[in-house]
């Protein structure tokens, strides 16, 4: 009866295809909502851990987050340095870890830093940033690069590189005056990290040395190591702070907001992520309600066809009754139809699902250096298919009722 | 599965048996109102009549879709009424083959999948499908074994259905006017045909159709208002 059932499916492709896409269409676009956001909430929630707070120019503690550690978008405000070595000073916190931005390496972020990146910055959990060539800076004229940025430009450690000013991937001026060497790269994290280049806070002023106009210096200003070494950095764009104790977070992060040299903002890197998904959360929801729309409208198709190809087929049935069908199974047919459809809609949705989060996934790396891991298919999915795969056989109830009455009426004469 | 009929016929139990049978639609007048009718086993049956008589709605009912409102209906010697709905479907798909005036074949299936259609609902024969090409030679419809039903003539299409009436060597064959849509030369070759199947076979044929130059094939002629005692207009 299967044979049978994919035989007339075979026969009506036409509304059956409509109705299966519609299906396969929401199915991929419910789920690859589902996926995406859950994958996208844990690879932006992995990218940072264990930090306590985040402290940057008094402003929206999103927009600090996002240039910080996602390097999205540009820094409004720096705060002095001096700000930063009062605040480490104090005896609650355990690490510190400056971020000075800005600058940009052919569209990689160039960040200033210092040597508490390599030893406190944890990722997806107890992850450490670790080396996988080289070592780190320890000089202001060395870089330290991410594993995304030694293999698109082709870099290998001791590799002398120009940084440039700006952000935008043709600098507006080169800073040809120094060229820094490339002391270490990085194992890659599948952060944000891998996409960056690391230097140290006086490698940052380094590169802005005689900048102070706004316009490269005229003159070749060549330095020796110890002027290097007595440079000392004014601003930096915020830091990452690790305290000796959860509990004093709130605390802290109250004093650091009254902060009285400078306003200050510090938030918590996770709530800062919440306000992310609260406002990535509307689009959500309607893209959601869209696929939901459009799965409404493949159970209505199986139901219209199924309905409307009742009249085309009483013939058949008398047919099938002739040979020894039961009412039964007349009602069985048709309801095995919509199974199949729903069944098969759901399968090509599967498909579609994945392969859609394959190619987004390629583009989510190139674009945030963020990987969304390909799940199977969860709870929560299985939720929707078998509520799906439900709704699929109800919609076919109706007609197969009606089929099995209109068979029950006509026996095997068909008077039409 | 040869001497079959044999045996049948020594047990001299009848193909077809009825007793005051009354039937009318729900809610319909009478449309049936038989004292006695006996057609034995490996007979032939010429049923002619004006239409609106209810020829097909005795077919409908010695075939077990429809139940008598009154009176004794035994077919192959069970009586319907005893049988569930579910079982007489089982019934028909097993001992009944049923030849309609037209429309006998699914269109989108094959010559071959229609003749073995009912395997969809019978127990399965492993011999089934060389008895398919067999029946298939046999009407000359081998030619068009794996075509669809729709590239068929008509003369073409009413010959499959034939196979599909026998595949199962059904005991009782009912044809209900087979070849009303048929021309003369077509109507010959298909009654020769049938008439030809049912010498090897020996089933019980009924076979209802107004053209009476047809009975000429027949043991016995029944015109159903003769039997019938519901007046018709
Ligand atoms: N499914 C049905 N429901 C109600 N009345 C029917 C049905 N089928 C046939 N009839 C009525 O029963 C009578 C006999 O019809 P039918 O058996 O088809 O006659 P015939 O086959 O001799 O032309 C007709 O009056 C017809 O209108
Ligand atoms: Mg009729």
């Amino acid at each position: 009866m299967i044979s049978l059932i994919l035989k007339s499916f075979r026969h009506r492709w036409v509304t059956s295809m409509v109705c299966l896409l519609s299906i396969a269409l929401s199915t991929g676009l419910f789920l690859g909502i589902q996926q995406i956001r859950n994958s996208a909430r844990e690879s932006f929630t992995d990218a940072v851990s264990k930090a306590d707070l985040l402290v940057g120019a008094r402003g929206g503690s999103l927009p600090l987050l996002l240039y910080s550690i996602f390097h999205l978008g540009q820094p409004i405000n720096n705060i002095s340095y001096s700000t930063f070595e009062d605040i480490e000073k104090h005896p609650a916190i355990s690490w510190a870890i400056p971020y000075s931005l800005g600058d940009s390496y052919h569209g990689h972020r160039v960040v200033g830093t210092s040597n508490a990146l390599f030893e406190h910055y944890h990722f997806r959990g107890d992850n450490k940033i670790s080396l996988k060539a080289g070592n780190y800076f320890s000089r202001p004229d060395e870089v330290v690069i991410g594993s995304v940025v030694a293999k698109k430009q082709k870099l290998k450690v001791g590799d002398p590189i120009i940084l440039t000013h700006g952000v935008s991937s043709e600098g507006i001026f080169q800073h040809d005056q120094t060229p820094f060497k490339i002391s270490g790269i990085l194992n890659s994290t599948a952060t944000p990290l891998d996409k960056a280049l690391f230097i140290t806070l006086q490698g940052m002023e380094l590169l802005h040395e005689g900048w102070e106009s706004g316009v490269p210096p005229e003159e070749q200003t060549q330095l020796s190591e110890e002027e290097m070494n007595r440079l000392r950095p004014n601003q930096i764009t915020s830091f990452l702070i690790g305290l000796k104790s959860r509990m004093m977070v709130l605390r802290f992060k109250g004093m650091i907001d009254q902060y009285k040299n400078e306003p200050l903002t510090a938030t918590i890197p996770a709530l800062g992520l919440q306000e992310l998904w609260n406002t990535v959360g509307y689009v959500e929801s309607a893209l959601s309600l869209i696929s939901l729309c459009v799965l409404a409208v493949g159970l209505m198709g199986i139901f219209i066809a199924l309905y409307s190809s009742l009249q085309e087929r009483r013939r058949e049935m008398a047919l099938f009754r002739a040979v020894g069908a039961g009412t039964f199974h007349i009602f069985l047919m048709l309801i095995g139809e919509a199974f199949f459809l729903v069944f098969m809609g759901l399968i090509f949705g599967l498909a579609l699902n994945y392969l859609a989060l394959y190619l987004i996934n390629t583009w989510f790396i190139d674009e945030f250096s963020l990987f969304l891991s390909l799940k199977a298919p969860g709870t929560s999915e299985f939720i929707f298919i078998g509520s799906t795969l439900i709704s699929g056989v109800l919609a076919g109830t109706i007609p197969a009722i009606k089929a099995y009455r209109q068979s029950l009426q006509d026996g095997l004469t068909v008077q039409l | 599965m040869g001497d079959d009929w044999r045996k049948r016929k020594r047990s001299k139990m009848s193909a077809i048996q009825l007793n005051h049978l009354k039937f009318h639609y729900t809610q319909g007048p009478l449309v049936l109102d038989i004292p006695e009718l006996k057609i034995e086993q490996s007979e032939k049956v010429f049923i002619h009549g004006p239409s609106g008589t209810g020829k097909s709605t005795f077919l409908n009912l010695v075939s077990g879709i429809l139940s008598p409102s009154q009176g004794d209906l035994l077919v192959l010697n069970q009586n319907l009424a005893n049988l569930s709905a579910g079982a007489r479907d089982q019934f028909r798909g097993k001992n009944i083959g049923y030849i309609f005036q037209s429309f006998n074949l699914i269109p989108y299936l094959t010559i071959k999948d229609n003749i073995l259609l009912g395997q969809h609902f019978r127990k399965s024969d492993f011999n089934i499908e060389h008895r398919a090409d067999q029946l298939a030679k046999d009407l000359n419809i081998s030619a068009h074994y794996n075509k669809k039903a729709t590239q068929l003539s008509l003369g073409q299409q009413q010959r499959v259905a034939c196979a599909r009436a026998l595949i199962q060597k059904p005991q009782l064959v009912i044809a209900d006017e087979p070849t009303s849509s048929l021309d003369d030369k077509n109507t010959i070759e298909f009654m020769n045909l049938l008439i030809k199947e049912w010498e090897e076979l020996k089933f019980t044929l009924v076979f209802v159709s107004h053209d009476l130059t047809l009975a000429r094939y027949f043991d016995r002629t029944i015109a159903l208002e003769e039997i019938n005692k519901v007046v018709s207009i």
